[in-house]
């Protein structure tokens, strides 16, 4: 006569205590009337009905919560985690350490992913502005344009008045000023990015005034409006907008500009640079020929707002059959104009970045997204299997503390709380790197003005990235610790003693480890390749030469006659630019016979040399002859081996021939070898060189060896040849680097972040051979008491290691081929992944890791048996 | 009265705990009541009640001793306080006092 057990149970496990008593009780009693006097069946219905009535809101437990904050407790906790912290300092140090650089990389990569995703769109209509791109169609090539011709906003706007707003702008361009100061000598300074925009502009892009206004800024064509940065420089530091407002400048030291308003720098996530705005109608004044050309592109780009309701695809096919009403037939067979939508102008590289600017594509954005995370996981691994390995020190504290108490949960808080205090620590110290990182990171990239910052958002984020760690690295092993069994610990049964087989662990490093190794095998193939872009042949020399600007030409032979009497100079040419196209700047023109229809021509590059340029950049003529003596006009043309290509001539039957460009006709007299007009992302093109003094504007001085006083010495000679010109120079081979700046910037990511993952994950490894090698002391102590060597017992451990550092690699390889594969194809001159590449990152990682954990090995296995036999 | 509240249900139990006197308790009360009232009740629904009265004062507790029914499981007699009795006698006169202002003729 037993009520029915499950229903009893249940009633022992909600009930109260101080009335389970008397509940029970009475139901017993009535149980047993019934089961005499009913039947045992309804007995046992009866009963288990009597208990579901019984389960209510005033019998059941009361759940005890004052010992969550049971302020007691919670002190001992932090005491108890701050002495094991300062007790095992070397411990503590390795896993705070390795955590807060996890995520001080992860937050920083963040940040600047956010940064990079968030150009250009703060301005009012920017989810409904587009930039008019142009796609000039050849029948060998299509250009690609972020410039369209000018007259285009002004008919866009007359001809869609459904569009809210179209602008446009010129530039921006070198411009060259004179501030006139009383009783000094004037100021001149020469700007970079100086931009031309019309009265629309500021409707449509944000731009934020300290003094004047947008309405009356632009009215007068020779008005002015300066950045904050550049009236500092013209004014001082301390004069107020208004007192500047009304000020003349003087542009190209001709044109009297006046001071109609102060803005605000342009923000660095913007690809609209400048440094001074001028009224578009000044710029359309002085330079009426580019501003009524329809088929030319100089440097003016439209923009356009859409109505909200409006569709761009609409207004693209629309643009498209009305553009015939001001193309030539020619030109409108060609062009074809597409709206960019404001947002990809940053990411998208196909249309080039505009003076000043730069393009990020998307994919490396999303590739530097991954690699924060991939850091982070891999020193969140780090700190769960740092703090799974201490545990095991503390195992005999869990079996005591159960005995005298405590429950699972308890013993689930504290180590919960140990390790929040761990994170809490990290979090601090990720502040404090990534800090640095940011101001580490705007410095180096000052050339492309990151302004990178710290803000709240980010804060917030590294504090979630931090609840994260807590969650994901202490549930594990918070959940195993408390589950340890106390009577086998106080027994010394250490739990984890299953060395062999799976287990979360080895899953973690493994995990850690194909990350690590996807990493160091990608800087490899990214060292590589970087070393074609910096050591390829481009067929000229580079070493130690400078470039100059030429301001007027007939004082060239004055400049060349002052250096000539340096000894340190040891040649000098003139041109129109370096063999390779540098800043952007490229001649553009297109050849072809006389006898050739002029749609037929094919596009071409056009450098301009002198008589010296061939030599003086050891370029190889494969045919014909050099230029001899200057001419006013050329007559002569010297081509590469890429243009006769698409003739289909010799170098031989070349030579003589007359050959047709825009600017006029000339005989070709000679052929270089082909040398990279291009930089190495890009194939070389054709490129026909003349001997005319247009456009040679640029000056090159190689000198024997690089230092103050020739550098001294040229600006001297310089300055006395150009009188009223600023003077600059730049290195050749600066300006060629300068090509592969996303490139370098990728390559110097992987190194650094492949540097701090193998850092990490050494330290993982350091702190799981403490744990193996602690579990297993008395086996090592056996061991070498029956015989075994010191080596022996150090491979033994190392043994375990390489296996997983093994399945890491196999794991890895895949991804890190087909990742590198992608990676590789946007070069045109791109080296070949070999198989000693993905092995040399194996190798390097096993050895890195090898080294750190053997230290602990052999630690291990020098220590005295006697002592780790004796330990019970 | 508002601080002496006693519900329907209450007061029968809290009358059956005065009438078995000493006696009283969860099952003694539960046979006590279904046998007055002619129906089944619940056991559960006399403790919640017994519980609420005690809280409330009307009456007070005690275990009995172990016997070797109920699964060694102590009685809880419950009597009735002072107060208890006090609340009975007023809800008694409150009910007589209406009942008697019946006027007679209504029911001829």
């Amino acid at each position: 006569m037993q009520p029915p057990r499950k229903a009893l149970a249940f009633l022992r496990w909600f009930c109260r205590e101080d009335y389970l008593e008397e509940i029970e009780g009475d139901l017993v009693e009535l149980f047993e009337n019934r089961y005499s006097n009913l039947s045992p069946t309804k007995a046992n219905r009866k009963f288990i009905w009597d208990v579901i009535r019984s389960f209510r809101l005033r019998n059941i437990k009361k759940i005890d919560l004052t010992h969550l904050v049971y302020p007691f407790m919670f002190q001992h906790y932090i005491k108890i985690g701050g002495r094991q912290l300062l007790r095992n300092k070397a411990f503590s140090g390795i896993n705070i350490f390795g955590l807060s650089i996890g995520i001080a990389c992860c937050l920083t990569l963040l940040i600047f992913v956010g940064y990079e995703s968030s150009f250009d769109n703060f301005h009012p209509f920017a989810n409904r502005s587009y930039r008019v791109v142009q796609q000039t169609q050849y029948p060998d090539q299509t250009l690609y344009w972020n410039t369209t011709a000018y007259p285009l906003a002004e008919a866009v706007r007359e001809d869609f008045p459904e569009l809210e707003l179209v602008t446009q702008t010129a530039g921006p361009f070198q411009r060259f000023f004179t501030v006139e100061k009383e009783g000094m000598d004037d100021y001149q300074f020469e700007l970079d990015y100086v931009l031309f925009i019309d009265p629309f502009y500021p409707k449509a892009f944000d731009l934020t005034w300290l003094a004047g206004d947008k309405n009356s800024a632009f009215q007068h064509p020779n008005s002015i409006v300066l950045t904050e940065s550049i009236a500092e420089k013209c004014f001082g530091q301390n004069v107020s907008g208004q007192s500047i407002l009304g000020k003349t400048i003087m542009l190209a030291g001709k044109d009297p500009m006046q001071v109609t308003g102060i803005i605000k720098d342009a923000p660095g996530n913007s690809n609209l640079r400048y440094e001074m705005l001028v009224p578009y109608e000044f710029f359309k004044q002085n330079n009426p020929y580019p501003a009524s050309n329809w088929s030319g592109n100089y440097g003016g780009t439209t923009f356009v707002v859409t109505s909200e309701q409006q569709n761009p695809e609409v207004i693209e096919s629309s643009i498209a059959t009305w553009k015939k009403k001001y193309l030539t037939k020619e030109d409108d067979s060609r062009i074809s104009y597409k709206l960019q939508p404001l947002a990809e102008i940053h990411t998208e590289s196909l249309y080039g970045s505009s003076p000043g600017s730069y393009t990020m594509p998307s994919n490396m954005l999303q590739t530097a997204r991954y690699v924060g995370i991939f850091i982070l996981l891999i020193a969140i691994g780090n700190f769960v299997n740092l703090v799974t390995a201490k545990s095991v020190i503390r195992a005999k504290e869990v079996g005591i503390r159960k005995t005298i108490g405590s429950t699972r949960f308890d013993l689930f808080k504290q180590f919960t709380l140990e390790n929040s205090l761990l994170v809490a620590i990290s979090v601090l110290l990720a502040l404090v790197f990534s800090i640095g990182l940011i101001s580490q990171a705007n410095a180096a990239f000052s050339i492309i003005n990151l302004q990178l910052e710290l803000n709240w958002a980010d804060v917030g984020m590294i504090v979630f990235l931090g609840g994260i760690t807590i969650l994901l690295g202490t549930a594990y092993p918070a959940i195993i610790l408390s589950s340890f069994n106390p009577l086998q610990i106080i027994k010394n049964n250490l739990p984890f003693t299953r060395t062999r087989g799976f287990s979360v662990r080895k899953a973690v490093t493994i995990f850690q480890f194909a990350l690590v190794q996807l990493f160091v095998i990608a800087t490899i193939i990214a060292a590589v390749q970087m070393d074609l872009f910096r050591n390829k042949s481009l067929g000229f020399t580079t070493d130690a030469v400078l470039m100059l600007p030429v301001p007027q030409s007939d004082k060239i032979e004055t400049f060349k006659n002052q250096l000539a009497n340096n000894p340190e100079i040891k040649d000098i040419a003139i041109g129109s630019g370096p063999p390779m196209a540098v800043n952007g700047f490229q001649l553009g023109t297109r050849f072809r016979t006389s006898d050739m229809p002029e749609a037929d021509g094919y596009e071409t590059e056009m450098k301009i040399g002198d008589t010296n340029y061939l030599d003086f950049y050891g370029m190889e003529l494969i045919s014909g002859r050099n230029f001899t003596g200057n001419k006013s006009d050329f007559d002569e043309f010297i081509v590469n081996e890429r243009l006769l290509k698409s003739m289909g001539w010799t170098p031989e039957n070349a030579i003589g021939r007359k050959l047709t460009i825009n600017e006029g006709e000339a005989t070709v007299i000679g052929v270089v070898k082909d040398f990279h007009n291009n930089s190495l992302q890009h194939d070389i093109s054709p490129c026909v060189i003349l001997n005319w003094n247009y456009f040679q504007d640029q000056a090159f001085v190689k000198v024997s060896n690089i230092n103050p006083q020739v550098l001294e010495s040229i600006e001297q000679s310089w300055k006395n040849s150009f009188t009223k010109s600023i003077y600059n120079y730049e290195f050749i081979d600066d300006s060629i680097a300068r090509e592969y700046f996303v490139e370098t910037l990728s390559f110097k990511g992987f190194t650094l972040f492949s540097i701090i993952a193998i850092v990490i994950g050494s330290l993982g490894l350091i702190g799981l051979m403490t744990f193996i090698t602690t579990q297993r002391t008395k086996e090592v102590g056996i061991r070498k008491v029956l015989g075994a060597t010191v080596s022996e017992l150090v491979l033994f451990f190392l043994k375990e290691f390489t296996v997983l550092i093994g399945i890491a690699f196999l794991l890895a390889l895949p991804f890190a081929y087909f990742l590198m594969q992608h990676w590789l194809e946007d070069f045109t001159y791109r080296i070949e992944m070999s198989w000693w590449m993905f092995l040399g990152g194996g190798v390097i990682t096993l050895i890195i890791a090898g080294l750190s954990s053997g230290i602990q090995a052999t630690k291990a296995a020098l220590a005295n048996p006697i002592k780790s036999i004796k330990t019970e | 009265m508002a601080q002496h509240s006693l519900g329907e249900f209450e007061e029968l139990v809290l009358l059956m705990v005065a009438a078995l006197h000493d006696e009283a308790y969860g099952v003694s009360i539960l046979s006590g009541l279904e046998k007055e009232l002619g129906k089944s009740l619940n056991v559960s629904a006399v403790h919640v009640a017994l519980k609420r009265m005690e809280d409330k004062d009307f009456v007070k507790s005690r275990f009995g001793g172990i016997t070797e029914d109920r699964g060694g499981r102590r009685k809880k007699y419950y009597v009735i306080t002072a107060l208890g009795k006090r609340v009975l006698d007023e809800q008694f006169a409150l009910r007589n006092n209406i009942y008697n202002r019946i006027p007679k003729i209504s029911f001829g």
